[in-house]
């Protein structure tokens, strides 16, 4: 069981905050500037995956759609980028200007899904590795759709493995839009990241 | 690597390889066709050299943060519709819809390079284009069949409606008239009067039923927000249009007024709602024309959070092997022009679009159909 001292869940925070910032810069762009995207603080979670999973079911109605991108450098793993099937999907068929209902993702509404996700998981583990000093390579992105149970069963079946579980708030103030971002980091490696943030701690405090 | 270039030239989609300094390694047929570029030209050459139009800077942009990050970067063609100059008919030169995946690879001595691999999309598109279009049609086309639906139901209770005004012009005329004789008799008599007076009320409170009930039923139902309707409001509307119908068909219509559940209050849309009960009902009196016995029971009842309609005739049941069919979309048992097969199938898409279930109770000796409505609909997230 792993948990971060107050000092590490807000250097997190902090890192993931510029990562949200600078992705909701570029969501904002990739809608024309139609829309100015707001995400909020986001909120860092250092918990298992059934508890994301039990998360996840009461507020997505239990229908969700993933796009994973595995990273690699000096620790490894995957981001998941969440959409949920209340809110999210209508942020996409906004910024696509899409006529297609929600529940109907066609393929080509897949292939855009797949790249907000890229946009945001790229811009957070940019700043995770700027913040480290360290480089992460990242794979392209997949999409799997489904109950959260099934989704996260198909990607790692441990569902005890504790994971990231960074959640901000987005907001469209044009449309009266309001919803999660939800992303999650799944990292073999988490020894190795405590210790990059003690790292980074001790060095901001010039020990 | 002589192996591994002819292996992409066979791949169909584009395979373009970037060394260290943006320059192009390996152009691979594929794109070499679609761009009228061929690989000797474009080889040691930088993108934007390569064409003779500009590619857009957002893609640019992509290549060279993979190239100096290794996040591997997916350009997806909704957002962005302007990518490389690639076309499949050079005399049209239309460019292709295109998704662009770009990554970055290191050869077996450490080398960085960028992988771009561009994938035509524009088949995709015009399919779904094609069916967007088309679910539009049929949306449309629902609409319209719906509104024929209604008012063929509405057709078949005609002659009943006209009937169902006669008889209370009748009783007014006779009314009016006796008591125009009384009072030119002199007849001052209070509760004479009263009696014709009372006679007149009624006759046109009836009308006036009958009127509500058709203009409540032939109203446009498709943009028709929930209210609160009492239930004994919805039976008014129908059995004023359908009740003449069944006196003048010899129908007995089995209904209990006392049922304390008539008084309860339901959030529904009180014009679909009408409507199929006038399509079961139409059905129920079609269906039971030629019996000896000829009834038709309406029962209510509350179940949990939801209120319980049976509407039961003298029929003998429907077979098993033609009760999925009925709820289908132009399936009749009714001669050619009685009919018009969209009744069930779009009182069952009503029902549906409410929360509720129909269906028709098998444990039942004679026909019963089941309409099951919650009492108050969810508001939607």
């Amino acid at each position: 069981m792993i948990s971060l001292t107050d000092d590490q869940l807000d250097l997190l925070k902090e890192v993931f905050n510029l990562g949200v910032g600078r992705a909701a810069a570029s969501l904002s762009t990739l809608a024309d500037n139609k829309y100015e995207v707001l995400l909020s603080l986001p909120n860092v979670q250092i918990i298992s995956i059934a508890e994301m999973v039990k998360i996840l079911e009461v507020e997505s109605n239990n229908k969700i759609t993933t796009v994973s991108q595995a990273y690699s450098g000096s620790f490894n793993g995957t981001a998941h980028m969440i959409y949920s099937h209340v809110s999210s999907l209508r942020l996409v068929s906004l910024m696509l200007d899409s006529k297609v209902p929600e529940d109907r993702i066609s393929e080509l509404e897949k292939d855009a899904l797949m790249e907000i996700g890229n946009v945001l998981i790229n811009a957070c583990l940019s700043s995770l590795g700027k913040m480290f000093n360290e480089e992460i390579e990242t794979d392209l992105p997949k999409i799997v759709s489904g109950t959260p149970c099934a989704v996260f069963t198909d990607i790692n079946p441990n569902l005890s493995e504790q994971v990231a579980f960074i959640r901000s708030e987005f907001c469209i103030k044009e449309e009266n839009l309001k919803g999660y971002i939800s992303l999650f980091l799944e990292t073999g490696n988490f020894i190795k990241l405590l210790d990059l943030i003690d790292k980074y701690n001790r060095e901001l405090l010039g020990e | 690597m002589h192996k591994i270039a002819a292996i992409l030239d066979k791949i169909d989609c584009g395979i373009i390889i970037l060394d260290e300094k943006q320059k192009v390694s390996l152009w691979n047929s594929w794109i070499a066709n679609k761009s009228s570029i061929g690989s000797d030209i474009a080889t040691g050459k930088d993108l934007n050299q390569i064409f003779k139009v500009k590619i857009p800077a957002r893609l640019m942009e992509k290549i060279l943060l993979v190239a100096k990050t290794g996040q591997s970067c997916l350009l997806s063609d909704r957002f962005n519709k302007r990518s490389f100059p690639l076309y499949q008919d050079f005399v049209i030169k239309e460019v292709l819809d295109q998704k662009i995946k770009i990554s970055r690879i290191k050869n077996s001595k450490g080398k960085n390079y960028c992988l771009i691999q561009v994938f035509d999309v524009s088949d995709t598109n015009r399919k779904e284009n094609f069916l967007i279009k088309q679910s539009k049609m049929v949306e449309e086309k629902n609409i319209e069949l719906e509104r024929n639906s209604k008012m063929a139901a509405l057709g078949q209770m005609a002659s009943g409606v006209a009937h169902e005004i006669n008889n209370p012009l009748a009783i007014l005329l006779g009314a009016s008239g006796a008591l125009r004789r009384s009072m030119s008799m002199g007849n001052l008599d209070i509760d004479v009067n009263n009696k014709y007076i009372t006679q007149i009320e009624n006759s046109v409170i009836r009308m006036a039923k009958i009127v509500q009930g058709l203009k409540i039923i032939s109203r446009d139902s498709s943009a028709e927000d929930f209210s609160s309707v009492k239930i004994t409001t919805l039976m008014e509307d129908i059995f004023g249009v359908c009740s003449e119908k069944f006196r003048i068909d010899g129908i007995t219509l089995i209904f209990d007024s006392n049922n304390p559940a008539y008084d309860k209050v339901i959030e529904c849309r009180r014009v679909q709602i009408s409507q199929v009960f006038i399509n079961l009902l139409g059905n129920a009196s079609d269906a039971i024309e030629n019996l000896p016995e000829k009834w038709i029971k309406i029962e209510c009842a509350f179940v949990k959070d939801d209120i319980e309609f049976r509407i039961t005739d003298s029929g003998n049941g429907i077979p098993k092997d033609i009760q999925e069919k009925i709820f289908q979309p132009f399936y009749t048992t009714k001669p050619i022009g009685k009919g018009t097969g969209l009744g069930l199938s779009l009182s069952s898409s009503m029902v549906k679009d409410h929360g509720g279930v129909f269906y028709v109770d098998n444990k039942c000796p004679n026909t019963c159909f089941v309409l099951r409505l919650p009492i108050f609909q969810k508001i939607a997230a």
